[in-house]
């Protein structure tokens, strides 16, 4: 098993906060996007909180930092973009998969075309590469500033990734004669979920007609073979750290003390590979 | 059975337990150790989940706690998780989940000995120690 996390912390100064949740919940990979802080300084909190040294694996400035715990000779990059980077985790006995650490850009600069646009460039890039090393154990996580229900994400030419994990199952589908592969999205079961916060991010964007104050941008998504690694029920959107309360007494993410999107961290269980 | 005198305590009262899962988990982790010379290591981390957590997951859930079996190669910084075993306020029964394998529910101590036996025992988990050792 190995528990992965994910963080925008809106370029805040929360490496400890990282670092306790990293201790809290046992994390073996923490992909943090937008932080002020410096890597070894954010390398430094987690190997201390932990008692056990942490590695910075790769970043893309501070854009996307993936920081872990495992050798880093484990993890190896593949590919980068701007606003993805693209790992190939091999681990002894599990069989190796591909992480996609993405952060898109923000509907404050880009509008949904854009943002679509950059998606299917994402998924370009990651099947080439999931050609390349000949299989489809793909994860991809991250901001995407998008909901699971927006073009980019939905749309077959760019993620595609559905609600059922049956219909992922199918793997392919298609559209006008070309054929596009799945990706299963589990934070569709999040949106406006009433026994936990309602999603992961909060924009009150009072002055539109239609408002949707919540919304789940920070996801995971899975390839169809890796589904089954998932549990649903060990995915998490994280309201604290300790005794420290990620939201704010309105309610909503605590953009003061901590970021304006909440952490996401879940676990995966890949099969056991055994040599005889 | 009568209470002595100074003993006011009610006989009513459930016997204590017997040795928690944690407890023997704990035991065989650290018996590995005779086998690996601490090339292949074993450690129990127990994390609690509480009520107040219970928002957290998919559907409410009572409180509960998971032993978690961990083979390490200390070299390596790796760990593999081996088994988890989840249990209630009142201990039994235990919900054995090795990795990769399907969970089985154990009722008593007895139970719980044989089931953890018959798993560190197996040709499959004695492969992964010997995998692991591979790579130390």
């Amino acid at each position: 098993m190995l528990t992965i996390a994910f963080w925008n912390v809106a370029r805040k100064p929360l490496g400890a906060t990282v670092a306790g949740l990293a201790l809290e919940w046992d994390v073996d990979i923490f992909v943090v996007c937008e932080s002020p802080t410096s890597t070894d300084a954010t390398q430094t909190a987690l190997s201390q909180a932990s008692q056990r040294p942490w590695h910075t694996a790769f970043a893309i400035g501070r854009g996307i930092v993936v920081y872990t715990r495992l050798h880093p000779r484990f993890l190896q990059t593949r590919r980068e973009l701007p606003n993805a980077l693209f790992l190939n985790i091999t681990l002894p006995l599990y069989p190796d998969f591909l992480l996609a650490a993405v952060h898109l850009r923000s509907k404050l600069h880009a509008q949904t075309a854009d943002q679509a646009a950059a998606a299917r460039k994402i998924v370009r890039e990651l099947s080439s590469l999931e050609r390349d090393v000949g299989h489809q154990r793909t994860i991809a996580l991250g901001d995407f500033n998008m909901d699971p229900f927006e073009e980019g994400m939905l749309s077959a030419d760019a993620f595609h990734g559905v609600m059922s994990r049956d219909i992922a199952l199918r793997h392919t589908r298609r559209v006008a004669g070309d054929s596009y592969g799945f990706f299963y999205n589990p934070m569709w079961g999040f949106i406006g979920r009433s026994s936990t916060v309602p999603g992961t991010y909060y924009y009150d964007n009072s002055g539109a007609m239609v408002n949707q104050y919540w919304h789940v941008y920070d996801q995971l998504i899975v390839r169809p073979n890796v589904a089954p690694w998932i549990d649903d029920a060990r995915i998490r959107i994280l309201t604290m750290c300790g005794p420290q309360s990620l939201i704010a007494p309105n309610g909503c993410p605590d953009a003061g003390a901590a970021s304006d999107h909440l952490p996401i961290v879940f676990s995966i269980d890949p099969p056991v590979e055994i040599s005889t | 059975m009568t209470n002595s005198q100074s003993d006011m305590w009610s006989p009513k009262i459930t016997q204590a337990p017997t040795i928690p899962p944690v407890e023997l988990m704990k035991q065989q982790a650290s018996a590995l150790v005779n086998y690996t010379h601490g090339l292949v290591t074993a450690d129990v981390t127990v994390k609690a989940y509480p009520e107040k957590l219970g928002s957290l997951f998919s559907s409410p859930q009572e409180p509960y706690f998971e032993a978690t079996f961990w083979l390490g190669v200390p070299t390596l910084d790796y760990r593999f998780l081996l088994l988890t075993a989840r249990y209630g306020l009142e201990v039994w029964p235990v919900l054995i989940s090795p990795s990769g394998q399907d969970s089985v529910e154990v009722p008593d101590q007895p139970a719980f000995e044989t089931a953890l036996r018959a798993l560190l025992s197996s040709e499959r988990t004695t492969k992964i120690v010997n995998t692991l050792m591979a790579h130390a």
